[in-house]
């Protein structure tokens, strides 16, 4: 029930990785927090205590977030569960790679569909009342991969500058509503994402991450944290790079 | 405009809109076209929502937005929804 004094902050895809840490990091900054998660209930379950401990709200479902449906009864699950949502954070993504001359087309079509048509039924679900209230902010998890491109990601790559291209196209919409949209490009980050890489595709990319090692989710949770507070009232329509000087 | 029925106030309401679009109170004629005769486009005309909604304590369902053409349309969607005694503190 709304009330608690807490805004609110939605999440797609919090249950591991970079979504995880964002729910945690967001809990611990005084949000209450409701996130989606594609199936991994026990995970899910570990961060809904974990954001508990730090006093929030919690609202945690299991969400495909391809299907526009589903999102929406999320998004007004949580906003009957905790009100009205302040900050809203895309971070629902996965890889298929592969060199395209080898792609399947349902390769392509899942990461398009979760990343890029995700972002957009959140987005697409929330925005009108961050619009109303003419406060809010919206941070979408584009990639390094996104600005630069990346071998065997041509999917994984459209999709996430697909992400660029809509929220700049957001931040324009909004920006006359007071609502603020940035998207945070991360380059590698310690993730089940990147453990899926070989070791010498890691050790390759490493060597030309100037500050020699890999990111964490909590680096990027941290920048998150930023973004959606008043800390950052005039940025928006950026694309931050978080990459560890991987591109200088 | 001279529906008496309404419980909205015609003048009040024109100056909101005209606000909303950025025009003056005048250009807002009762059946004037948001789209067609006042070349709002659908962003803007988004704000007529956010405003009316804001103002009468309303709230309106997406499909309605469809429904935000001309000063009367937006009279009598509002009065609509207020006839279904729909508020919205928040």
């Amino acid at each position: 029930m709304p009330g608690s004094g807490r805004p609110a902050a939605l999440v797609s895809g919090g249950s591991r990785g970079i979504g995880r840490a964002v729910v945690l990091r967001l809990a611990q900054d005084g949000f209450d927090v409701a996130f989606c998660f594609r199936s991994d209930q026990t995970a899910a379950d570990h961060v809904a205590k974990e954001a508990a401990e730090h006093g929030a709200r919690v609202y945690a479902r299991p969400v495909d977030v391809t299907d526009a449906a589903q999102v929406r009864g999320f998004v007004s699950g949580a906003e009957q569960e905790l009100g009205p949502v302040h900050a809203v954070v895309t971070s629902a993504g996965i890889v298929r790679d592969k060199p395209l001359a080898l792609m399947a087309d349902e390769d392509w079509h899942a990461v398009l569909d979760t990343n890029l048509t995700g972002t957009y039924h959140v987005c697409r679900a929330t925005i009108y009342a961050l619009m109303r209230r003419r406060q809010g902010t919206v941070v979408t998890l584009s990639s390094i991969a996104g600005v630069y491109g990346n071998s065997t990601q041509t999917n994984y790559a459209a999709s996430k500058a697909g992400i660029i291209g809509f929220t700049k196209a957001l931040a324009k919409e909004c920006g006359r509503y007071g609502v603020r949209a940035n998207t945070v490009a991360p380059g590698l980050i310690e993730t089940d994402m990147t453990d899926a890489l070989s070791d010498q595709v890691r050790e390759r990319i490493l060597r030309q991450v100037t500050l020699g090692r890999f990111g964490t989710p909590e680096e990027v949770a941290d920048l998150v944290s930023f973004l959606v507070s008043d800390r950052a009232r005039y940025l928006s329509g950026q694309v931050i790079g978080l990459d560890g000087g991987l591109v200088i | 405009m001279s529906d008496t029925a309404s419980t909205v106030d015609i003048e009040e309401l024109r100056t909101l809109v005209a606000d909303a679009l950025e025009l003056t109170p005048a250009e807002i004629t009762d059946d004037a076209s948001f789209a067609d005769d006042l070349e709002v486009d659908s962003l803007t005309a988004l704000e007529v929502a956010v405003r009316v909604e804001k103002h009468y304590g309303i709230k309106l369902a997406e499909p309605e937005f469809k429904q935000l053409t001309s000063l009367r349309s937006v009279r009598a969607l509002v009065d609509a929804k207020l006839g279904e005694g729909w508020t919205d503190a928040r």
